[in-house]
């Protein structure tokens, strides 16, 4: 930083941008601190709860739509008839003060965030062509972390634990190395949930249909109607449930609804 | 830095900071709930608990285009002879406390809802609803309604908003996909579900690592704290009626009541705006305040089916007074001379305290009679204060006391 300062003529326009982006600047976190220190700290750093209007727009970009599940339905998180003021938004006239701390209500309406967005867009990225989708890049439905005997399948858990990789990137911004216990535990829940899954299916205790609200049957910007073989209702393996349970998992992180 | 220092300094800086407190378990039963109905705007009391009149139609200035000898009583109370004030003061006077000639000390709408409802002019100072949440019921996981109107914080309490009431059920039940089916299809299983949730406490203890300022830990705390009283939001949807009302301040106190009667919440603030009446005063003021004492004659009716009544004590207030005179549109204009109403658990009702002369300029009051004197102390919000402090049992709350003193006025036998 010195030394970029000192080659541009002592110009301060060259040294803000590097500052800004330093870790110093942007400080992420500390080691452990005393009661003075966490005082004198406070201020530091940038983490806030998102607001609703932060947190759809972030919606809409990470997964390529809002909080809606056909487009011309009421946005859930900005609408004042849905979970606008739930969710601390303001309408700058009675209500004009945001709530910055979560409540239980808005723990549930993360929560339900959560659950509703991956019903929402794991069909309809499995149902796109793998050099489109948002989520799913590096998997196909039918990869299944088991075979029918119960042992691994190494090429297909390789695969699944990049996609991990990615979305803890996607959603999160994580990049984590391959093999970080971060990506160990989302592989656990992602298999557990699989397990349960498979052997419910094997069973017939549960449907190979997903829920109807979680299917992929119109494509949502244009709201039109998908042709009956275009379409992706069923979930034969339990993958698309199980990939459900992580997005959902990631969508209610703390890094997602809140800014860092 | 001390802590009374640092809480100060934070709050001056926009950072909300939850307090460390012993929280009361979670099912402690509520024997005494809140309700602060916020009229928006600036209200008229001389529309309402303080009449004034005119005397004959030749009179110059009036205050009111009504004549005094149409001035209703009901009991000890003076009323208004204006839209639904004979019904609802005729029904309510024996729980009803006037507190007249409160003197706010502003006439600009921030600091005037400010001083009503923290008792303190300058800023930094919560919301009494959220004080007495704050105190007594933090961990009740609506402790602190709020629909508006003044609710800072002070950082002792996450203010919950309600919205749109029909989507109550969904966010009790966030795993059902139809909410108006819980035991329907959910989402996920309810052994993924508490996978889930296991998977996010695991993380936590990472994420705590990873984002250790003080501002990212007590993000984290909060969420996961909100986490925790998630599921207390069900007993809110089992107490909700069939049917909403169709005013927004009766649907506000259908709300409450069903919080208060579920045991989740402590204290709520009600809103109805539109007393900002600069223009055509008369019939805009006397609409809104129709509206606003069928709303509060509904919270009375709701508190009582839902049998929470006598454990409720309302309070209705606004951001300030309006002028003795009408402006040449027809309006009154913004005046820092207001009034206060009490009702219901611990308020000797029946009862008029202060008062304001023809022009309304407010009386001033013995400190030990509260009869006129003029050698006496002027009425002011701070007063009110520390009189529901009393009330609410948290006047000797040691931090209330080291953080949010009221040391502008002294305390007055308001209630007793």
């Amino acid at each position: 930083m010195t030394d970029t300062f000192v080659a541009s003529g002592h110009n301060l326009k060259a040294i803000i941008p590097l500052v800004v982006h330093s870790a110093y600047y942007r400080a992420r976190s500390a080691e452990t601190l005393t009661e003075d220190e966490a005082s004198v700290l406070a201020p530091l750093g940038t983490a806030r709860l998102l607001t609703p209007e932060e947190l759809s727009s972030k919606l809409h970009a990470t997964l390529g739509r809002p909080w809606k599940a056909r487009v011309n339905d009421r946005d859930q998180l900005t609408h004042s008839s849905e979970f606008l003021f739930f969710y601390g938004g303001i309408d700058s006239d009675q209500v004009t003060e945001r709530i910055t701390e979560p409540n239980g209500m808005m723990a549930n309406i993360g929560l339900r965030m959560a659950l509703d967005m991956a019903c929402l867009v794991t069909a309809e990225d499995f149902n796109r062509a793998l050099p489109d989708r948002l989520l799913f890049p590096l998997v196909e439905a039918s990869y299944r972390p088991e075979d029918d005997n119960g042992f691994a399948v190494p090429l297909a858990e390789d695969a699944i634990r990049a996609n991990i990789r990615y979305l803890h990137q996607r959603l999160l911004g994580e990049v984590l190395t391959p093999g970080h216990p971060e990506e160990d535990a989302t592989f656990e829940l992602f298999l557990q949930t699989w397990r349960e899954l498979f052997a419910g299916l094997r069973n017939d205790q549960i449907s190979t249909s997903l829920p109807g609200r979680c299917r992929h049957t119109r494509d949502f910007w244009s709201d039109d109607e998908l042709p009956d073989d275009e379409r992706l209702n069923n979930d034969p393996e339990g993958t698309l449930r199980a990939w459900q349970a992580v997005v959902s998992y990631l969508l209610a992180d703390w890094r997602f609804t809140h800014h860092q | 830095m001390d802590r009374r220092a640092f809480i100060r300094w934070a709050g001056a800086a926009g950072l909300a900071v939850m307090l460390p407190r012993e929280g009361r378990a979670q099912d402690e039963a509520i024997d005494h709930f809140f309700v602060f109905v916020h009229a928006g705007g600036g209200w008229d009391p001389t529309m309402l608990c303080d009449p004034k009149g005119r005397r004959t139609e030749e009179d110059e200035d009036p205050v009111n285009t009504y004549f005094v000898d149409d001035i209703g009583e009901a009991g000890n109370l003076r009323y208004a002879p204006i839209g639904d004030n004979a019904a609802f003061f005729n029904k309510h006077f024996g729980k009803t406390l006037c507190i007249n000639g409160v003197d706010t000390q502003t006439n600009n709408h921030d600091s005037g809802t400010r001083h009503t409802w923290s008792g303190k002019l300058a800023e930094g100072y919560p919301a009494l609803a959220a004080l007495i949440a704050g105190v007594q019921s933090r961990s009740k996981p609506m402790a602190f309604i709020s629909n508006g109107g003044y609710d800072q914080t002070g950082g002792l309490v996450a203010p919950t908003r309600t919205g749109n009431i029909d989507a109550v059920n969904r966010i009790a039940w966030p795993n059902a996909i139809d909410a108006r089916r819980p035991d329907g299809e959910l989402y996920q299983s309810e052994a993924t579900l508490a996978r889930i949730q296991a998977a996010q406490e695991r993380r936590r203890g990472w994420l705590s690592q990873r984002f250790a300022l003080p501002k990212a830990q007590a993000t984290q705390d909060a969420l996961f704290a909100a986490r925790v009283g998630k599921n207390e939001v069900r007993r809110l949807a089992e107490f909700l009626p069939g049917e909403f009302a169709r005013e927004s301040l009766k649907r506000q106190a259908q709300v409450c009541c069903a919080a208060f009667r579920a045991n989740i919440a402590k204290t709520a603030n009600l809103v109805l705006g539109g007393f900002d009446t600069h223009g055509n005063h008369d019939a805009s003021h006397s609409g809104r305040m129709t509206e606003l004492l069928q709303g509060i004659d509904f919270l009375w009716d709701e508190a009582e089916r839902q049998g929470i009544a006598d454990k409720l004590t309302v309070v209705v207030g606004s951001d300030f007074g309006r002028t003795p005179s009408y402006n040449s549109g027809g309006g009154k204009d913004h005046w820092a001379i207001t009034s206060v109403m009490l009702m219901g658990k611990g308020v000797p009702g029946n009862r008029v305290i202060g008062g304001t002369d023809e022009r309304v300029r407010p009386w001033t009051v013995d400190p030990a009679s509260l009869s006129r004197s003029d050698s006496g102390v002027r009425i002011e919000p701070g007063h009110v204060h520390h009189a529901l402090r009393r009330l609410a049992g948290i006047d000797g709350d040691a931090a209330t006391q080291q953080l949010f003193p009221l040391l502008e006025v002294s305390p007055l036998p308001l209630l007793g």
